[in-house]
């Protein structure tokens, strides 16, 4: 949200022309859904299931529409990189940061004993002020004026691992579900199109981790900077049962057809 | 929420912010929506993804109204800030794990479509154009394609891999209309098969009409819920 608020120009950068751009972008995205759910489910009616393609004969027209959707997300796949990239050079720059600045601080003052409530952003503000910051360390890893961009080293060694990884478990499908389970991630609010049942069953329809970062820290973000206030208690007490209650029948689902049909773990 | 922040005057403007947004919020998950509407009924589907889509807008709004009205010296820079300045280090620490679990399992999920659909549409539509090729170079080809593992690796490693090396996405901005007429023309291909498929394969059983419209829409079934 904050990247495309920030996409606008500057003139109209604020509350008003965002709300229409929300609204706007919301309006369509909920016509597309809704324009692909309905054509599919009435051609199927109660036999329509989550891997649409597999639903459909074999025809040009679907293999079309597959290609289209590959192309999608080729383009779709190297921007949740960017994104996850920035979060872990955020991470490990943060993390970098607060080992050294700590190691430095008691180097410079061993008798100084630190606050116990100390975190690390309070002791970085506090090295700010000593003599060699605290970071002379990640600046060797970061381009220069750069906050989240790696010398191409590490750009290139962090991009290859991410993708590699990545890549490495779609690969490794039989175990698709427990690697999900270790990372804790359910899929979206939408059901991958894939002909494993084991895949349907987690992909569910709500996301313990999407509803958090949808719906619950934003009300409860809201709580502690504004107080209470109807609009962020109406998201919290919607989205965050849905969210929760979605999860867990999915992850009973998972194990259910897990025990049944004999999955390879 | 995928847009290369802008950091000069320059900028889109609201149709263009209107594309990015679209983009970023529809995916590959509304191709199986279609079963969701069969787990659970066809008017409640319609009722839930209305309302889901309100709730969101909603909270798309409540964030950026936090964002500008909280006093860090970069108002609008990050999710991240915006917890940090909510709940300190904890909150910032919470924006990162989760947005990082999102975007791997993401990442991880569209790894899988690109190898459930790529080598079956590819062999299919190599083996309909063989009779161009040679039979030598149509089987190396369609070898290549027959095997799952081998297509994705193939495809990933020379599109998907080389966009991500990008630093940032000021190239891919230009596709965000692109990848919602992409979505479009496969919602299109759905709606003509449509037409030309005959439902009432899948639409036998029922007494009348009317029983069949009341299965069809009105009736709410469990889906996941167990009784």
């Amino acid at each position: 949200m904050h990247l495309t608020f920030e996409s606008l120009r500057p003139d109209i950068r604020d509350l008003t022309h965002w709300k229409l751009v929300s609204s706007i972008s919301t309006l369509i995205a909920t016509a597309i859904a809704l324009l692909a759910a309905v054509f599919v489910y009435m051609t199927f009616w109660l036999d329509a299931k989550s891997s649409m393609f597999a639903l459909y004969p074999s025809s040009i027209a679907i293999d079309i529409a597959k290609i289209l959707l590959t192309f999608m997300i080729s383009l779709t796949y190297p921007l949740c990189l960017l994104a996850c990239r920035e979060i872990l050079i955020v991470a490990l720059m943060t993390t970098a940061t607060a080992i050294t600045t700590r190691a430095t601080y008691k180097s410079r003052h061993p008798t100084i004993q630190e606050s116990s409530e100390d975190d690390e952003t309070t002791t970085l503000l506090r090295l700010e002020s000593v003599e060699g910051t605290p970071s002379t360390c990640q600046r060797s890893w970061l381009l220069v004026g750069q906050e989240r961009q790696l010398t191409r080293g590490y750009h290139v060694l962090i991009t290859v691992s991410l993708w590699g990884v990545t890549l490495f478990l779609a690969l490794v499908a039989p175990s698709f579900g427990d690697v999900l389970n270790l990372v804790g991630c359910a899929m979206g609010t939408g059901k991958i199109t894939t002909q494993r049942p084991r895949l349907q069953c987690f992909a569910s329809n709500s996301s313990l981790v999407l509803t958090a970062i949808a719906f619950i820290l934003p009300a409860v973000f809201s709580f502690l900077l504004l107080g209470y206030n109807h609009k962020a208690a109406f998201i919290l007490a919607v989205g965050c049962p849905v969210g929760i209650l979605g999860t867990y029948f999915s992850f009973v689902k998972l194990v259910t057809d897990a025990r049944g049909n004999k999955l390879s773990l | 929420m995928f847009t290369a922040p802008n950091r000069n005057n320059e900028g889109s403007s609201v149709l263009g912010a209107v594309f990015n947004l679209t983009k970023s919020i529809v995916g590959a998950g509304v191709t199986g929506l279609g079963g969701a509407f069969a787990s659970s009924g066809g008017l409640i589907s319609v009722l839930g993804i209305l309302f889901f889509g309100l709730l969101s807008k909603l909270s798309f709004d409540l964030l950026i109204e936090l964002s500008i009205g909280s006093t860090l010296p970069h108002q609008t820079s990050s999710y991240e800030a915006l917890g940090y300045a909510a709940a300190g280090a904890t909150g910032r620490n919470i924006v990162v794990i989760c947005k990082g679990l999102y975007t791997f399992g993401s990442m991880v999920a569209y790894m899988v479509i690109v190898k459930d659909n790529f080598a079956s549409a590819a062999t299919h539509l190599i083996g309909r154009t063989s009779a161009g090729m040679n039979g030598k170079d149509s089987s190396i080809v369609q070898g290549i394609l027959l095997d799952e593992n081998a297509s994705t690796i193939l495809i990933s490693t020379l599109v998907i891999l080389p966009l991500c090396l990008m630093r940032d996405l000021k190239p891919l901005e230009k596709f965000s209309l692109t990848g919602i007429l992409t979505i479009l023309s496969v919602i299109a291909i759905v709606i003509y098969l449509y037409v030309t498929t005959d439902s009432r394969v899948h639409d036998s059983g029922y007494d009348s009409r009317a029983t069949a419209a009341y299965v069809h829409w009105f009736q709410i079934r469990s889906g996941l819920v167990r009784r």
